[in-house]
């Protein structure tokens, strides 16, 4: 029996909402969830608006502090305090390339930063790696010299992509890094996505609302509703008889928007 | 007669690095009652284009077409008086992010009211009320469930998807015959998204709108719209019915795009890469001459250089000197000289 590469446990978050009665009150976002991810997996949470798939990609990056539970990491705890170890393992993308990266360093200084602050590489080792990378996403070594401004949208993703991956993480989070992109730059990036799994055996946790997307590149996925995990099974299950009502009528609505061939 | 016939569009910019062809020779065909799709990237000028149609050209602009024509009447011999009277009665238009189109320091139901015209068959004294009766109808009429509530609250108290109802019933009260909904459904829920595009086709069938739809997402159009029209970097490149469009594809670009959209019909295409355009659409400092596609095109040959003229084959139309059709159209006289 081999360890699952993240085993989360029990996990929940509630926000404070304020006092009622000389009570605190709070919010239940994310009721208690457990799953488990393998290495070179992808798992995609699926959920509308305020289900909760944010928060729950939030504290697995550590960006909030879990209330309740626990998450393994090849059988190791990670506690919920120790940000410089889990910014290590678990890397996240964000949805909007344009505000994601700041407009005032230039891709190589973006790229350095994580380095700089995480590991004890002198300037020359740390060059060679953020070259390393930029090549491995597809992108020239010239563009270390660019700012954020001067590059496209797509390339803009690409340097999120390379940012993610200059610490060598194990577990990179995407949350809905597709959804503002233009169609044929989406499916660039899925490519390399799909690339740099198949090369450095990376695993993803995919936050998306697009089932289509979703059933081309995830292995298992989890769907959120309210708080609540509703349903959970591999892909090829999931699409063929989804058990749920909800993921049913999720499935139902994303079929109004593809077209048949 | 078509609704909006548009021959050889072109619109200019003056920009800081010298006059930029942002729209180049765009022509377009709307007939009344349809929903016609316009497809295009970022940048492609899908949102220049619709601010041309309507009239609200920025400052630094330069249209120049060979006709522009409304209902048998030319838009480019106009006045800017008729224009402005054109504006919002017959042609409307809906805003890409409704949140932010909306006037924050106003009632959602003043701004509705505002832009409802008198109706001259009422005595004055009674036209106000008759306003707000309309109003609510109209709010009624898109699907909101408790109109009185939300006449009376402002657009940043609304979701995202009321607002663009709101957004909607502006732009439909007037009863227009042309509605272009620029992206009406950016960033929003799957189930908002699904609701805006059924009121839309309603308004469509039940009213007679002719809508002219943008978008990015191809699949939703051809879900949504009966004609097609693809463009790339301010060129079309393809027009033509939906389902033929998608069916078959002549150029290059649409059949790229086609490929983009992932198919589940066969098990062994999970996690599979997709075949994509290598490189990225060209900023409008730097565009290609001729054929805009041509550095990213998979056809691209010597003749690319120049522009392919739009060639018009069994009510399909396309730009492209090596479609994947039997028979090229040989027009090209007019790019030689």
């Amino acid at each position: 029996m081999t360890t699952p590469l993240l085993k989360v446990d029990q996990l929940s978050k509630s926000f404070f909402t304020g006092y009622k009665r000389f009570k605190r009150q709070y919010n239940r976002a994310l009721e208690p969830i457990s799953f488990e991810l393998n290495k070179g997996e992808t798992l995609a949470i699926v959920g509308e608006a305020g289900s909760g798939k944010s928060t729950l990609a939030r504290v697995l990056v550590g960006a909030e502090v879990r209330t309740s539970g626990e998450i393994l990491f090849e059988g190791e705890a990670l506690e919920s305090r120790n940000l410089k170890q889990r910014c290590k393992l678990i890397r996240m993308i964000f949805q909007d390339p344009n505000t994601s990266l700041n407009p005032k360093l230039t891709i190589g200084d973006l790229l350095d930063e994580p380095l700089k602050f995480n590991t004890e590489l002198n300037e020359a080792e740390r060059r060679k790696q953020v070259i390393d990378r930029l090549r491995k996403v597809g992108l020239l070594p010239e563009h270390v010299d660019f700012y954020p401004h001067m590059i496209s949208e797509g390339m803009k993703q690409r340097v999120a992509v390379a940012r993610a991956l200059m610490l060598n993480p194990k577990i990179i989070i995407a949350d809905e890094a597709l959804t503002a992109l233009d169609l044929s730059v989406r499916s660039q990036i899925l490519n390399l996505l799909l690339k740099l799994q198949k090369e450095m055996g990376l695993s993803y946790i995919f936050v998306s609302h697009n089932m289509n997307i979703v059933r081309q590149f995830s292995d298992k996925v989890m769907v959120l509703h309210n708080g609540k995990m509703v349903e959970k099974a591999t892909t090829k299950k999931l699409f063929s008889a989804p058990e749920h009502e909800y993921t049913q009528r999720l499935i139902q609505e994303q079929e109004m928007f593809s077209y048949k061939r | 007669m078509p609704l909006l016939d548009i021959r050889n569009l072109t619109i200019e910019l003056d920009t800081p690095h010298g006059r930029v062809k942002a729209l180049e020779r765009v022509s377009l065909t709307l007939n009344p009652g349809e929903v016609h799709g316009l497809m295009g990237e970022s940048g492609s000028g899908r949102s220049l284009l619709a601010k041309a149609i309507l009239g609200i050209g920025g400052h630094n602009w330069k249209i120049t077409a060979d006709r522009m024509m409304w209902n048998g009447e030319n838009l480019m011999d106009m006045s800017t008086k008729q224009r402005r009277s054109l504006m919002g009665s017959e042609i409307a238009m809906i805003f890409q992010d409704p949140i932010s189109s909306l006037d924050p320091a106003k009632s959602v139901g003043s701004q509705i009211i505002e832009a409802m015209p008198d109706n001259p068959d009422i005595p004055w004294w009674r036209r106000g009320q008759d306003k707000k009766l309309n109003a609510k109808k109209w709010l009624h009429k898109v699907g909101i469930k408790n109109p009185k509530k939300v006449m009376g609250s402002f657009a940043w108290e609304l979701s995202d998807g009321i607002c663009q109802k709101v957004m909607i019933a502006i732009a439909v009260a007037n009863q227009p015959k042309l509605l272009i909904a620029d992206e009406p459904t950016n960033s929003m829920e799957l189930r908002t998204q699904a609701q805006i595009f059924r009121l839309l086709s309603k308004l469509n069938q039940l009213h007679n709108v002719s809508i002219l739809l943008i978008s990015h997402e191809l699949d939703t159009l051809s879900r949504w719209s009966d004609r097609l029209s693809v463009m790339y970097c301010g060129q079309i490149m393809e027009s033509g019915i939906t389902a033929e469009v998608i069916e078959t594809p002549y150029h290059p670009y649409t059949r790229a795009l086609l490929d983009n959209i992932p198919d589940h019909s066969n098990p062994e295409y999970h996690k599979m890469m997709m075949e994509t355009l290598p490189g990225s659409a060209p900023a409008l400092q730097h565009l290609p001459i001729g054929c805009r596609l041509g550095p990213r095109c998979p056809e691209a040959q010597k003749r690319c250089v120049a522009q392919p003229l739009l060639c018009r084959k069994k009510n399909r139309e396309f730009a492209c000197h090596f479609p994947y059709h039997e028979e090229p159209c040989y027009d090209d006289t007019a790019t030689k000289s």
